[in-house]
């Protein structure tokens, strides 16, 4: 095999499979990037066997064949070389590869293309076409509650296509987010639902385009980009019962300014105690009290003033919790919607922008 | 070459006695005996701890307190107040991490230190040690004695040879020289019958023994032999385990012989489980990560952790994960000397409750469970009511 190309073609493509390719030494062949040559283009695949990629660059290929070569290597050195001189890349004898750049070469040893896992294809016949933009703001809202555990349904975040709406939640067990978008001309047929892993959800961040295509079979997920096309397995298991947790009907309803919120719990949290991170908040007519205390270290308190005029009560949180809300929302007020001190909490920007953004939280026994 | 090793060996002279006579500046210069009422020689209790001027009176640790109240009626004999030294010795233990976070307690008294690695900060070993003694000393206002070496058997015996308030160096060159001449029985691991059979040889001292052929003690000894062959020439194979966190709940029982049946392995990890998932719930503690604490015959020591996704304090939790750590030792190859588990990343139980009811949670089924067993055994003893072990599959 024998191409050549020009290195700012490659960078882009290679920068991906960074996330992507295996790191630990599980199946060495899966820290390798498959190479398969034609004419116009060399195409790439990588694999770590819950979240695949395959894109390709523009290249010159002489010769064509495939073979399989360390991500992590082939990023760096290409990474090294000078820009505007053609890389060449052929295969010296038996599984070495030789990368020339003007006075440079490397030699890199590779491994065979026959020992690559296949990677599910899809021709994306669905036809579901999803804005970018939004589902990356969605992802963005509901990616820091999602937890790495032994519940591996909690690993990712659930994705709901109904008609006209998407819908995307994850959850932790103690706080829950959730999120949904009306969009208009779509129809999608029957609703979807699948969980998504969170490490896919992160690659999904890191694309650039309009939109993406969306498919998927029995055991994948498929998202096509222009050239680039992601292969994701869905994770099996029943998510939890979100929509019995969102709380319907709290009675009592405090819109606080999100900047001075979050400073003050920024402030009162530094003296809680490392375990809990859990602060105390008194609501009372038109003052919120915010109260911490450490038995080893001493106390914090801070007050801020807000609209409220429903029923006083104390009520504990852990600050981290709140802050990780507090810090992805963007809307200059928030809402919390209360109804004791035992009872989950809502939490929501205020003006909602055409995305419904809910946060539900329980508190804390302090 | 491997880089020196610098262990200290941290023991609290007369810990119970001499934090008594602190507190009590009257008793200072005189026999202070800590433990069981001695009810005028008719007490049936024993002697917890004692001054060093009771000592001299032939009294130790452990002895009958009518027999010590025989041999020095004069002395003063004060109860354990376990409380306090227990004070005192997070006090200890907390100078000493200033130190070193390798810190291996030994007892509430006594800790090894593995300074290899923040001497540097405090100049050289030896004058580390001295500040050591010198911040315990002002912490507490109590004399600890320290032994320095390259291994932590040497830095044990070391300690222990210029009690109270001693200090002891042995370096890397001079290991051999310090020795050598001591008597045999010093060495950790050599007993009453391993001296049996170590006396018909003509071995006394740790230099006949470290100069032994190899072959001979293994064909008498077997591995052990070995094993005491190294300790002799110097060579100890244990590691300074930091213990896991402070804040931790734990329990390990060593066994009187060591140990290759997994069956009784198992039993005592359920009922150290049992002892530690009950004093989690007596404390209100639930924690995510299970330790699982074994050490083989050779004193090798091992650790393996798992990290649940909630914290627990549930017995099943507990034993389950570290019965899973502890099958993947093979007990066979060598037969095991002590083994424990441990909790911790503890948090409150009550903390954070879930926002789906699961049987987790505080009014869950399992919770009720074990609130029902506890407060059967606290009512009627601790085998009122057993666990069995689910047989292997």
């Amino acid at each position: 095999m024998r191409f050549s190309l020009k290195k700012e073609d490659l960078i882009p493509e290679l920068h991906l499979f960074q996330g992507i390719v295996e790191k630990r030494n599980t199946m060495p062949i899966l820290a390798n990037i498959l190479l398969d040559v034609y004419e116009d283009r060399v195409d790439m695949t990588g694999t770590d066997l819950e979240v695949g990629l395959k894109t390709y660059s523009p290249a010159k290929g002489e010769e064509k064949g495939s073979i399989t070569i360390s991500g992590k290597k082939i990023f760096e050195i290409v990474k090294s070389l000078p820009e505007g001189k053609p890389i060449i890349f052929s295969e010296e004898n038996d599984l070495v590869m030789r990368i020339t750049s003007g006075e440079t070469e490397f030699k890199v040893l590779c491994l065979p293309k026959e020992d690559y896992p296949q990677m599910p294809e899809s021709k994306f016949e669905k036809n579901i076409v999803i804005p970018l933009d939004v589902l990356q703001d969605m992802i963005e809202s509901v990616y820091f509650a999602i937890t790495q555990e032994h519940r591996y349904y909690l690993n990712g975040a659930l994705l709901i296509l109904k008609d006209g709406k998407l819908e995307m939640v994850s959850t932790d067990g103690h706080r829950l987010a959730y999120v949904s978008k009306s969009l208009e001309n779509t129809s999608w047929g029957e609703e979807i639902r699948v969980i998504v892993s969170k490490k896919t959800l992160n690659e999904l961040r890191k694309f650039e385009d309009e939109s993406l295509e969306f498919d998927l079979d029995e055991s994948n997920l498929f998202f096509r980009i222009k050239n680039r096309t992601m292969v994701s397995r869905i994770i099996e298991g029943k998510f939890p019962n979100f929509e019995a947790v969102l709380p319907k009907d709290n009675p009592y309803k405090a819109s606080i300014s999100r900047e001075a919120i979050t400073d003050s719990i920024r402030r009162v949290s530094l003296l809680s105690t490392e375990r809990s991170r859990g602060i105390k908040l008194s609501i009372e007519k038109n003052l919120i009290r915010l109260f911490s205390s450490n038995p080893e270290m001493g106390e914090a308190r801070d007050n801020i003033s807000l609209d409220y005029s429903g029923k006083e009560m104390e009520i504990g949180f852990n600050s981290q919790y709140i802050l990780d809300f507090l810090t992805t929302v963007k809307s200059e007020k928030v809402v919390f919607e209360f109804k004791d001190k035992d009872s989950a909490v809502l939490m929501r920007p205020e003006s909602e922008e055409g995305m419904k953004y809910n946060y539900v939280l329980m508190p804390m026994k302090l | 070459m491997e880089k020196e090793q610098f262990i200290v060996h941290v023991d609290m002279d007369a810990f119970f006695a001499s934090i008594e006579q602190r507190d009590h500046p009257e008793h200072q210069g005189k026999p202070v005996i800590v433990g069981a009422d001695p009810q005028e020689g008719r007490g049936r209790g024993v002697v917890s701890a004692c001054s060093y001027e009771a000592r001299k009176f032939g009294i130790h640790s452990a002895l009958p307190i009518s027999t010590a109240y025989k041999l020095c009626p004069q002395a003063i004999f004060l109860p354990v107040d376990m409380k306090k030294y227990i004070h005192v010795s997070r006090q200890v233990f907390q100078i000493l991490e200033t130190f070193t976070p390798d810190i291996e307690p030994i007892s509430i008294d006594e800790a090894f230190l593995d300074i290899s690695h923040s001497f540097h900060l405090f100049g050289t070993p030896v004058e580390t040690c001295r500040k050591i003694k010198k911040a315990v000393k002002e912490g507490t206002g109590l004399n600890a004695s320290l032994g320095l070496a390259p291994n932590m058997m040497t830095a044990k015996i070391a300690s222990d040879l210029e009690k109270p308030d001693g200090f002891v160096v042995v370096t890397q060159a001079g290991l051999q020289d310090f020795l050598f001449p001591l008597p045999v029985e010093k060495l950790w691991g050599i007993g009453r019958k391993t001296r049996e059979v170590l006396k018909p040889l003509g071995i006394s001292t740790v230099g006949d023994l470290a100069r032994l052929d190899a072959s001979v003690l293994i064909k008498l000894l077997g591995k052990h032999g070995d094993h005491i062959r190294k300790l002799a020439n110097g060579i100890d194979p244990r590691e300074v385990v930091p213990s896991l966190e402070t804040k931790s709940i734990g329990n390990e029982h060593t066994f009187n012989s060591d140990i290759s049946d997994r069956q009784l392995l198992l039993d005592t990890l359920m009922a150290l489980s049992e002892n530690v998932s009950r004093r989690m719930r007596k404390k209100g503690l639930k924690g995510k990560t299970v330790t699982l604490k074994i050490r083989f015959e050779d004193f090798t020591t091992y650790t393996r952790s798992v990290t649940l996704p909630f914290p627990t304090n549930f017995i099943e939790d507990i034993y389950g994960r570290a019965a899973e750590k502890c099958q993947t030792f093979d007990i066979n190859r060598s037969p095991v000397r002590l083994i424990g588990v441990q909790v911790s990343n503890l948090a409150d139980s009550e903390e954070q409750p879930s926002l789906f009811h699961d049987s987790t949670g505080k009014n869950g089924k399992r919770e009720k469970l074990h609130e029902a067993l506890d407060i059967i055994k606290d009512k009627f003893g601790d085998r009122a009511i057993l666990h069995r072990r689910k047989p292997p599959e």
